[in-house]
């Protein structure tokens, strides 16, 4: 039916009219995909850059173990594996974080009058105006040994000597969670504002209570804004450098750091990063197929 | 409490009032609704009648006043402790829940075990005919149907107080029509007393036992529908129920039972008597239209009026007369009994108004 309606309207301008999507999709996305696959699959050069000889070494290299000169029998490599599945729990442990705080967050914002609703949109967005950098920078000075955090708990008598946080999980996660919290807000703001709140009436005016209320009629409702948000929060966290790199220690390594590394200055392996790339897109995209799929199914019961 | 619960009442409302900022949607309304009864709360968008629903189902706090249901004050209940149950304008059904689920969801807040629940969804949809669509989501219902699952889950969990939201006004005519017959039926099968907002006369006429007519969070009369239609206390009913010829008047003599109006400058008429009304009072006439004949061929008439226009509606015609002191006048004539006479715009016609039905609303 929109289909019709598309064609009819636009007529022979349809295709024309559609290049700029193809072409950005083709520049943006599918060449810069395509260059990384064929990458993992090349030989490593020593001082970064590939040479064009097919090999899987960056694969064997990600999973297995040959010993130093490459000659033993092959052993699971654990190292990377554990890096990635670190980085699975940081980045789902941010996830949630996110959507602790920024459920009431969205909440509260969408039962506010709506022109208040505006200002505090603005509030939420305005750190993301400062660089990424920047604002990760900010955040080691603050939670630093003798950073103002520390240093007014003390005051405060809270407690005696600093607490360390710098270099730790903790400090990771406050990284991310600061870094993503609007991805979070955002969406469910969107689907909050769109609920129809006579049905939160109805709930009540049929013996439920506000707990009961929010479990049974308005999270099911809402649940689009809610997943779109851990999505938008736990796919850049996986693949985070900045927060785990600044924030974080040699405990706290995760893929976008390992990643990165591969291709900073000459101790870089491309094949490799390229390799542990293409295994991120694959976890990412099985999280995303995991969505759509949940969502046809929704779609085909509605 | 000082209040004395009579054994009969529903819901008892003394003074309440409720202020939104500086805005006052009610303003001391005071009203008792009986069990079992069909009481209907009548007038215009923003009078208050949804206001005043809101707060008997506990979606609104009130300002001052007290409210009791079944001699119980229920003043600071929250709404899910009220034994209310309300069918939403728009149904409110939930979008993610079978048609089962939304009407057993009262049933499984109140703790009723599975195979309670299960009977009883059954024989509220059987009530409503909507059995075989048990199993359907709500979106995929007609509007009517969806009316009917809403009319479904709030009769389920046996509410004291029924509440109804202008249920009947996002529907087509036709199908409105059927479900006001259907509604009284089943109100007077379950034996549960509804309070029934509207802002549609035609519906309080039709099905309620008694009906309040609101403005400007003011109660204007409370009664039958017949009382409200032949004795409107003022102004504003006389103008909202029906329609009526509102003639600015003075009394010109008055006693208990008949007072006589002027009606032109030259022309009076002798209406029945009120209390409370002495000569020289200023006020209107309420006609109404169907009480005034054009008699040209008898000698009845008590005035004349020229032919100002002609509306044809089917059933009546509507007439517009033009009276000797410009004043206008309409008259409302049955097509049924097409025998008599026959107008023309700008003939001169003899008309006869029927003086008992005739009332003098004092100005307010």
């Amino acid at each position: 039916m929109s289909g019709l309606v598309e064609k009819s309207s636009f007529g022979g301008l349809r295709k024309p009219l559609l290049l700029p999507a193809w072409l950005t999709i083709g520049f943006f996305l599918v060449i810069p995909v395509l260059t990384m696959l064929v990458y993992s699959f090349l030989t490593k050069e020593f001082r970064g850059g590939v040479l064009w000889e097919f090999s899987l070494a960056a694969y064997d290299q990600f999973f297995f173990d040959r010993g130093l000169f490459g000659d033993e029998p092959p052993k699971i490599e654990w190292t990377y594996i554990n890096i990635f599945w670190r980085s699975i729990v940081q980045a789902a442990v941010a996830t949630l974080i996110c959507l602790v705080i920024g459920f009431p967050t969205a909440y509260f914002i969408a039962t506010r009058s709506p022109q208040t609703r505006n200002i505090w949109l603005f509030l939420i967005t305005v750190p993301y105006w400062v660089n990424l950098l920047i604002r990760t920078v900010s955040m080691k000075f603050l939670i630093r040994d003798t950073g103002p955090l520390n240093h007014w708990l003390m005051q405060a008598g809270i407690i005696d000597s600093p607490i360390h946080m710098i270099n730790t999980n903790f400090a990771v996660q406050l990284g991310l969670f600061y870094s993503y919290l609007p991805f979070m807000v955002l969406p469910i703001y969107a689907s909050v504002e769109r609920y129809n709140f006579s049905l939160s009436e109805a709930s009540a005016d049929l013996y439920a209570g506000r707990w009961t209320t929010l479990r049974r009629i308005v999270l099911p409702s809402v649940k689009p804004g809610i997943i779109a948000g851990c999505i938008l929060v736990f796919v850049p966290s996986l693949g985070a450098f900045l927060a785990p790199d600044l924030l974080g220690g040699a405990k706290t390594f995760m893929i976008g750091t390992l990643i990165e590394e591969q291709f900073k200055g000459a101790a870089g392996n491309w094949p490799f990063g390229a390799a542990a790339s293409m295994l991120l897109l694959s976890l990412v995209m099985v999280v995303l197929l995991f969505y759509a799929s949940s969502q046809s199914k929704q779609a085909l019961h509605h | 409490m000082t209040e004395h619960h009579q054994e009969n009442v529903a819901v008892a409302a003394n003074s309440l009032f409720k202020n939104y900022g500086s805005v006052e949607a009610l303003k001391d309304v005071s009203l008792s609704i009986n069990d079992n009864e069909f009481f209907t709360l009548l007038g215009p968008s923003g009078c208050g009648k949804t206001t005043l629903l809101r707060i008997i189902a506990g979606f609104e706090a009130i300002t001052a006043g007290t409210l009791f249901l079944h001699g119980k004050n229920i003043a600071d209940l929250p709404a899910n402790k009220r034994p209310v149950n309300t069918v939403f304008q728009n149904y409110s059904l939930f979008p993610h829940m079978s048609v089962a689920d939304n009407v057993g969801f009262g049933l499984e807040m109140q703790g009723k075990d599975k195979n309670q629940i299960k009977q009883r969804t059954h024989e509220m949809l059987e009530l409503v005919q909507l059995g075989e669509y048990a199993d359907r989501k709500p979106g995929q219902l007609s509007g009517g149907q969806q009316q009917r699952v809403a009319l479904a889950r709030a009769l389920a969990p046996q509410p004291e107080v029924l509440l109804l939201d202008e249920p009947l006004s996002a529907l087509d005519l036709k199908l409105r029509k059927a479900m006001r017959l259907e509604l009284k039926q089943i109100q007077e099968n379950a034996g549960i007393t509804f309070i029934f907002v509207t802002h549609d006369q035609e519906e309080a006429l039709t099905m309620s036992d008694r009906i309040a007519v609101m403005s400007q969070g003011e109660l204007q009369q409370l009664g039958t529908a017949t009382q409200i239609y032949q004795e409107p206390r003022n102004r504003f009913v006389a103008d909202f129920i029906g329609e009526s010829n509102l003639i600015p008047t003075t009394v010109l003599s008055s006693d208990i039972h008949t007072m006589r109006c002027k009606l032109t400058d030259s022309i009076s008429i002798a209406i029945p008597g009120k209390e409370s009304v002495s000569e020289g009072d200023q006020g209107e006439l309420c006609i109404r239209p169907e009480r005034i004949r054009l008699s040209n061929a008898d000698e009845s008439a008590n005035l004349e009026g020229v032919v100002d226009g002609i509306v044809y509606l089917g059933t009546d015609t509507q007439l517009l007369f033009k009276l000797d002191d410009q004043q206008t006048l309409s008259v409302r004539t049955q097509n049924a009994d097409n025998d008599g006479p026959v107008v023309e715009v700008g003939q001169r016609v003899g008309l006869h108004i029927d003086e008992s039905s005739c009332r003098f609303l004092p100005e307010s």
